[in-house]
């Protein structure tokens, strides 16, 4: 029904998502045929005398993304720079353990320009936090104390604003906040309080500034007394990407790549819990979901309670929504993840699971 | 050159005159420049860095923005080479009056240089990342 339509705005607008969606190679085979064909002239042709061969149907685009600057995988479950060698973490991360049974974390963060590739060919000129979109995830434990340099080595003022409780001169939010190129500022605050967050710059134009790439997750872990039971956790930061400045997405995606995870599914366990820190920092689109196929999550909406809110197979977030989805796969097998916007899914927020039999020794 | 050969025509002995100045000028210039762009001999210490996750490397290396020694008026050949995916890098050592053009990924630029004559220590940096990308240059006495 919606093909006409569409069909108008791809001829009077040379970029549009559909035009840029042919080009890219993303979406279906037969989809980019279909499209292709409904453009020349004005009537949709009977049926039978153009039924495309709906064999050649693939998922997702042709190529693969280079990992070597970015790799999805590793970025799921790494957090405080846990992907790292060690000595290379060290310049950027300490623990220090203090006398009250917390813990100091000192972090090194600086925002720099960067070309990331965010579907096979399709670069984006970034703005970085760390050279990588998403930042790297933060993590702490309720009632540790966090010190992050931040440094500026970007083209633009940048600042990093923290969801959770601080003082206002530590918001990182109004004009006086900025941190111009070249400047560096110590953020400083404890992780209050528990539960999922994001951090991302506050500068304006905020939704560029967003958009370009400088966001991340901030996960506060419960008291060790109160914590959560041990699981394969997963940090998922659904985002999109706006590559001709039209104010709307070409490009989605679970952590950045667009359809990485079908490439590249997300091994995980039969029978055990996999909880799943899902941010979303998505621009220009309202809102955001994520639907998991074959099974149902239990949501803890911000992560900010140990009761689950509800059990569900499709969670609606809004821009800097977040939530904690837990689940334990029942059956081996591959099974599909994304958004349940269904053009956001063929743009790229799409994935699956594969989940594995525990072996038999 | 162009610029001279009409200026010659247009202005006849005197623009002969001025041609020929111009040309000395070239010239001369050329000389100055060439320890600094022609190839030299093979006696030129060979200096390799390799840009990595933000940081100059000696080749080989794994200490980041190390300390570069040359000696006092040694002829220096610095090869660098961007190994840092979707950054633009540059060299440049403000007291040695030395700036390589910007280099893209996986591309190098070689650049000839004398050292100072006397002994000091310097900085270098990559312009637009000049907090992370820095190091220090010294020029020890020659022997």
């Amino acid at each position: 029904m919606i093909q006409p339509r569409n069909r108008g705005i791809a001829q009077s607008r040379p970029w549009s998502r559909r035009a840029w969606l042919r080009v890219a190679g993303l979406g279906s085979l037969t989809g980019g045929v279909a499209a292709a064909q409904g453009a020349v002239g004005g009537q949709v042709a009977p049926a039978l005398a153009t039924m495309p061969d709906h064999r050649g149907s693939a998922m997702g685009p042709v190529g693969r993304v280079s990992t070597d600057s970015f790799d999805p995988t590793r970025f799921l479950r790494a957090w405080n720079f846990s992907d790292l060698p060690s000595d290379e973490r060290a310049r950027v991360y300490r623990e220090t353990p203090r006398a009250d049974g917390t813990m100091l974390r000192e972090y090194e963060l600086f925002a720099v320009d960067r070309d990331i590739e965010i579907a096979p060919g399709v670069f984006f000129q970034a703005w970085t936090y760390n050279g990588q979109v998403p930042g790297p995830t933060i993590r702490a434990t309720a009632g540790d104390h966090l010190r992050i340099n931040f440094t500026n080595q970007g083209s633009h003022p940048h600042t990093l604003h923290f969801h959770g409780w601080h003082e206002p001169a530590m918001d990182g939010s109004l004009p006086a906040h900025q941190v111009l190129p070249g400047e560096s500022f110590l953020y400083e605050f404890d992780a209050d309080p528990f539960g999922v967050h994001l951090y991302h710059c506050h500068a304006n134009p905020l939704k560029r500034h967003v958009h370009k790439g400088l966001y991340g997750a901030f996960i506060i872990d419960p008291p060790a007394t109160s914590a959560r039971p041990p699981a394969d956790e997963l940090v998922m930061v659904l985002n999109a990407f706006d590559t001709n400045f039209d104010a709307e997405n070409e490009v989605y995606a679970a952590n950045t790549v667009a359809s990485f995870y079908v490439q590249e599914p997300i091994r995980v366990q039969v029978g055990q819990l996999v909880r799943m820190y899902v941010v979303n920092l998505t621009e220009f689109d309202l809102i955001n979901s994520m639907h998991l196929h074959g099974m149902f999550f239990d949501v803890f909406r911000t992560g900010t309670s140990m009761t689950a809110s509800e059990s569900t197979d499709t969670i609606m977030l809004c821009q800097g929504e977040r939530a904690i989805l837990e689940t334990t796969f029942r059956y081996p097998g591959d099974f599909m993840f994304h958004a349940h916007q269904s053009e956001f899914a063929e743009l790229g927020w799409m994935g699956l699971f594969r989940a594995e039999a525990p072996s038999a020794g | 050159m162009r610029a001279t050969e009409r200026a010659g025509r247009r202005h006849g002995t005197r623009g002969a005159v001025a041609a020929v100045l111009v040309a000395a000028v070239g010239l001369l210039c050329v000389v100055l420049l060439l320890p600094l762009t022609a190839s030299t001999t093979d006696s030129a210490r060979e200096i390799t860095l390799v840009i990595r996750n933000m940081a100059f490397y000696l080749e080989g290396g794994t200490e980041p923005n190390p300390t570069i020694r040359v000696r006092a008026g040694e002829e220096v050949r610095f090869t660098v080479l961007n190994r840092d995916p979707g950054f633009a890098h540059n060299f440049v050592v403000d007291a040695w009056d030395l700036e390589t053009p910007f280099i893209e990924t996986e591309a190098s630029t070689t650049v000839v240089v004398r050292a100072p004559a006397r002994p000091g220590r310097g900085e270098y940096v990559c312009t637009p990342h000049g907090k992370m990308m820095r190091g220090v240059i010294e020029v020890v006495g020659g022997d």
